[in-house]
């Protein structure tokens, strides 16, 4: 369908983004387009005026620093799969992002639209968490500051509150190595199942594992009963079998058209194991 | 630009196939539509509005983009390419050639799309494999071909000759 009418402004900074969005409790902002443009014409969502972000360039650079990479969120698709700075310093982002939708949605998508929507099937919410990074969300009173772990409230909801811009992720350059697997239907759809599993081994043993699921609750979960298992071991093919088992025994799931709940469970062990299989693999390269 | 009212026209000044056009539209107009019905373009198809066939596909600023997940108003200042810019004359170019040579299409209600995706592909990479170029048009839709004529007609040995050159130009 054609979208329904609304008011536009397309600010130049964030502060009169800002501004606009807090006059009006049912503006939104427009990042990408690429999920709020597709709700608008399926008439999911009215708002009564798009804040245009896209010439906001103080949200477009990736930089880094301090053992930080921090990308702000115009950030698009295709500039994180591009960056040669996260294939050095934030290996999974770039592993993950290559599997978020066709090359003309990451033309204009961006990381920013992408964690305020919050598709619990979408690939960034889990690289956030996986990397344990934090989001920079600015309103009218200044900036706050919330951790990944604390970010998202379920299905497409977020600590971004009304008359708030999430303006920048801030990414801790980790030491572990890092392992992305995901089973979609076809390239570029969303995940059925999706996990990262980032390893740090110190002679061979296990000094420290993350493990995260995506697409198989209402945000990403990380199997820290695995994490713990893990460590003092060394990471063999069976070693990450029991971790995978574990990571998923207590996995409550849910079905829908495209896969029912005990498909994700056992596909979610099948992308630990082969994840954590990997990210060992990673380690003594 | 300062909040504007959901019934005011937007004037908007942009590029398309090496042409400068200005235009006014409505806010809620999505670029395929103002291609379409602004400047009377009616090669950029319309598909599912909601950014899952592909069949609007064109290039902004040389990249892919959907045009039905674009306003009108975010044209302004832009570099766009459409399917009425690719061929010279009634020649077609050696990709909409070889489209044509390999039964790539059928009623061609995706081919504007397809072209657009396969265009900048072959700008990266002028040699694709198979299974490269089946995943880049992962984000198109064709009800009528099968695909496997269209991955022929990008894999054409004069397709990957005409993409060198582009390149090298
Ligand atoms: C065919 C198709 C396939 C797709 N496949 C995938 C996939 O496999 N995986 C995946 O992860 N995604 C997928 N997507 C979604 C895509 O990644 C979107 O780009 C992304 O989810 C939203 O980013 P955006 O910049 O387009 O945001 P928009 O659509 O502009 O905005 C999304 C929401 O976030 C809000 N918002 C945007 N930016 C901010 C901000 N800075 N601060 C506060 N609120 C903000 C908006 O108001 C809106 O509610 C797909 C989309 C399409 C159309
Ligand atoms: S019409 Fe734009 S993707 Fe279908
Ligand atoms: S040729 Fe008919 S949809 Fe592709």
């Amino acid at each position: 369908m054609k979208f329904p009418a609304f008011a536009y402004a397309r600010p130049a900074t964030v502060e009169e983004a800002v501004t606009l969005l807090a006059s009006d409790d049912e503006a939104r902002p427009l990042a990408g387009g690429q999920t709020l443009l597709p709700i608008l014409a399926l008439r999911m969502s009215m708002p009564s005026c798009l804040v245009d972000l896209n010439d906001l360039e103080e949200l477009k650079s990736i930089t880094v620093g301090d053992g930080v990479v921090r990308v702000g969120a115009m950030v698009t698709h295709a500039q994180n799969l591009a960056s040669a700075e996260h294939r050095t310093h934030l290996p999974l982002l770039s592993a993950a992002v290559r599997h978020v939708a066709h090359e003309a949605i990451r033309t204009r998508g961006t990381i920013g639209g992408s964690l305020a929507h919050a598709d619990a099937a979408a690939e960034m919410p889990l690289v956030v968490t996986a990397l344990e990074a934090t989001m920079v969300i600015v309103n009218q009173q200044g900036e706050r500051r919330v951790a990944a772990s604390d970010f998202f409230g379920g299905h497409f909801t977020t600590a971004i509150e009304a008359g708030e811009l999430l303006t920048a992720i801030e990414f801790p350059i980790s030491d572990h190595r890092w392992a992305f697997e995901e089973v979609a239907r076809r390239p570029g759809d969303f995940a059925l199942v999706m996990a990262a599993a980032g390893l740090k081994l110190n002679n061979g043993a296990c000094e420290s594992a993350r493990i995260t699921l995506g697409s198989v609750a209402d945000r990403p979960l990380r199997a820290t009963e695995a994490e713990t298992f893990l460590v003092g071991k060394s990471v063999t093919a069976g070693v990450a079998a029991e971790a995978a088992q574990i990571a998923t025994q207590d996995l409550k799931s849910h079905g829908d058209i495209h896969a029912s709940a005990e498909y994700r469970r056992t596909v979610a062990g099948t992308m630990v194991k082969r994840a954590l299989t990997r990210a060992a693999m990673e380690q003594s390269a | 630009m300062k909040r504007v009212a959901e019934d005011e026209l937007i004037q908007v000044r942009t590029t398309v196939n090496g042409r400068s056009y200005t235009f006014s539209t409505e806010a809620r107009v999505n670029l395929a539509d103002a291609l379409r019905y602004e400047l009377g373009l009616l090669g950029t198809k319309v598909g599912c509005e909601h950014g899952v066939c592909g069949a609007c596909t064109i290039l902004v600023d040389g990249k892919s983009a959907r045009a039905c997940l674009m306003l009108g108003v975010q044209a302004e200042g832009r570099d766009i390419s459409t399917i009425e810019g690719w061929a010279t004359g009634k020649e077609l170019n050696p990709l909409q050639e070889s489209f044509r040579r390999h039964h790539a299409l059928q009623c061609g209600f995706c081919t504007s799309g397809f072209l657009a995706t396969a265009t900048e592909l072959l700008r990266e990479n002028p040699t694709p494999t198979r299974e490269e170029v089946r995943e880049r048009i992962s984000g198109n839709l064709c009800r009528c071909t099968g695909y496997e004529t269209i991955v022929d007609a990008i894999c054409d040995p004069e397709v990957a000759a005409f993409a060198r050159g582009e390149q090298s130009a």
